[in-house]
């Protein structure tokens, strides 16, 4: 269990932060998109004995650039072309584990996480890759965020968009192709943009945006984990119905205080 | 008003698919101009800037600024104003000072704090552009005036030798309009040219310098003559 806390801890610390500018950037659907080929490409590493973490990143890679490219050349996120490369990522998965007879447990474990069956070794990577992934979002967050905001002032002021852009994708590869293991194919893309909405619901700047992120994420994972541990449910799921819970509080919180300002003003 | 030529651009064209946008454009915008750019809808007035912005590929020609071929890293010379701000998710909690500084953010900048000479240029641009009181409200709370001079607060930020305009004035209340007419005529004076897209025939007779039109080629015009040509 504290295995899965300390993971949970540093998984919610990269995760909203990348999220923020994935939502920003308008890659929600394109997270899901990624999480699904991930998926694919672990079956596919499962099944040629390559690994699946390495089968996960090399197809996603691959599929991230391409849909890129797509996007560069259409101008849009072409949210049918995504549809059908998810659709078509969660069925290849599905008859690649079959042939690997392995697709009642390993399929129930990627689509909803396993976090409680992590080992002491999945931990290290884990906090590896979480504290090396948020240090190079850290480091890079300047041109990342003009980038993410405006591609056009961003070539004008002129920042290297193309790099910046493989940057920003080949974080969200790595971080979701770590985290699927934890959260889950299904739920991973929900962890990413949830607690940025919720966030941006209060938040003054985008900064504070990614500060409140990470605390939501925080919160969803440490009382997703104790629910899941205490109900026997999947932990992905649970995390994400917390994460929820807390945008439909702040969400019905923020509804109040405005129409309380409103009756205030109306009464002086 | 100097010599220096600090936009040189040469049989410069473009095609959009099949469709011929200008054709061997070629013209000289020298330190201290004051050049509107006008055309018809569609004549490729945007295109021009976007490709002197690096936003579009040169297909044929060359752009040269201040006397080296347009790079990235000519790219300091240049202060950009495009028409309007579109935010991915327009109700995303951005800052007004966050947007303001993203102008100095280059590869040399990227984890250190900005120093007090870069915040005294942004105090300095937020005071020329009336966008003081904005710093701390949210972009998406801002009115289309205070978003166009604080796209010009930002693009005057690092002091541009060029100062790249499209549209400026467009939907802008009298009072935004007379700021950014101010504030453009003070850069000028202390040096900054300037290359604006402009439908104003008052303005361009007004302000200008010089006028070009767009209409597949390029030419000039006498701002005083633009009364007789139809626009």
């Amino acid at each position: 269990m504290h295995y899965a806390f300390l993971s949970g801890f540093f998984i919610s610390l990269i995760v909203p932060m990348l999220g923020c500018f994935l939502v920003l950037r308008r890659y929600a659907l394109l997270s899901d998109t990624l999480a699904h080929s991930s998926l694919a490409g672990s079956t596919i590493g499962i099944l040629f004995g390559i690994g699946s973490l390495t089968g996960s990143l090399i197809i996603s890679i691959i599929l991230a650039f391409f849909l890129e490219k797509l996007e560069r050349r259409y101008h849009t996120a072409q949210d049918s072309i995504l549809s059908i490369f998810m659709s078509g990522s969660l069925a290849l998965a599905i008859i690649t584990l079959s042939w690997a007879h392995k697709l009642n447990s390993s399929l129930l474990h990627i689509l909803f996480g396993s976090i409680l069956a992590l080992t002491m070794q999945d931990v290290y990577i884990t906090i590896i890759a979480s504290v090396l992934f948020s240090l190079i979002l850290i480091l890079f967050y300047r041109p990342i965020f003009l980038a993410t905001l405006s591609q056009e002032l961003a070539l004008a002021d002129g920042l290297p968009l193309y790099w910046i852009n493989r940057l920003l994708l080949l974080l969200a590869v790595f971080v979701i192709s770590f985290s699927m293991y934890l959260i889950g194919v299904m739920l991973i893309g929900a962890l990413l943009i949830i607690p940025p909405f919720t966030a941006a619901q209060h938040a003054t700047s985008f900064k504070q945006t990614i500060i409140f992120s990470i605390v939501y994420s925080q919160l969803a994972c440490a009382l997703g984990f104790t629910i899941s541990f205490y109900a026997d449910i999947p932990t992905g799921a649970a995390i994400i119905f917390i994460a929820l819970l807390l945008f439909a509080c702040v969400s019905l919180l923020r509804f109040i205080s405005k129409k309380y300002k409103t009756t205030r003003q109306q009464i002086h | 008003m100097s010599n220096l030529v600090s936009l040189k651009i040469s049989d410069l064209s473009y095609t959009y698919g099949e469709k011929e946008v200008f054709t061997n454009l070629s013209f000289l915008l020298k330190q201290g101009d004051f050049t509107i750019l006008m055309g018809a809808n569609g004549a490729g007035k945007s295109t021009l800037l976007k490709l002197i912005t690096r936003s579009l590929p040169i297909q044929k020609g060359t752009i040269e600024l201040f006397g080296q071929k347009l790079a990235r890293k000519t790219q300091k010379y240049i202060g950009y104003v495009p028409q309007s701000l579109t935010l991915q998710i327009p109700n995303f909690p951005i800052r007004c000072s966050e947007f303001l500084y993203s102008s100095l953010i280059s590869l040399k900048t990227l984890a250190r704090p900005y120093t007090a000479k870069e915040k005294d240029l942004a105090k300095q641009a937020l005071d020329l552009t009336a966008t003081t009181h904005l710093q701390n409200k949210l972009l998406t709370n801002l009115s289309g005036g205070e978003k166009q001079r604080l796209l010009l607060a930002r693009a005057i930020l690092k002091k541009p030798k060029l100062l790249l305009l499209d549209e400026p004035f467009n939907h802008l209340d009298y009072k935004s309009q007379q700021i950014i007419h101010a504030t453009l005529q003070q850069l000028n004076q202390e040096g900054t040219s300037i290359l604006l897209i402009s439908h104003s025939k008052e303005y361009a007779i007004q302000t200008a310098k010089s006028v070009l039109f767009l209409d597949t080629t390029l030419q000039e015009i006498d701002p005083q003559t633009l009364p007789l040509m139809p626009v």
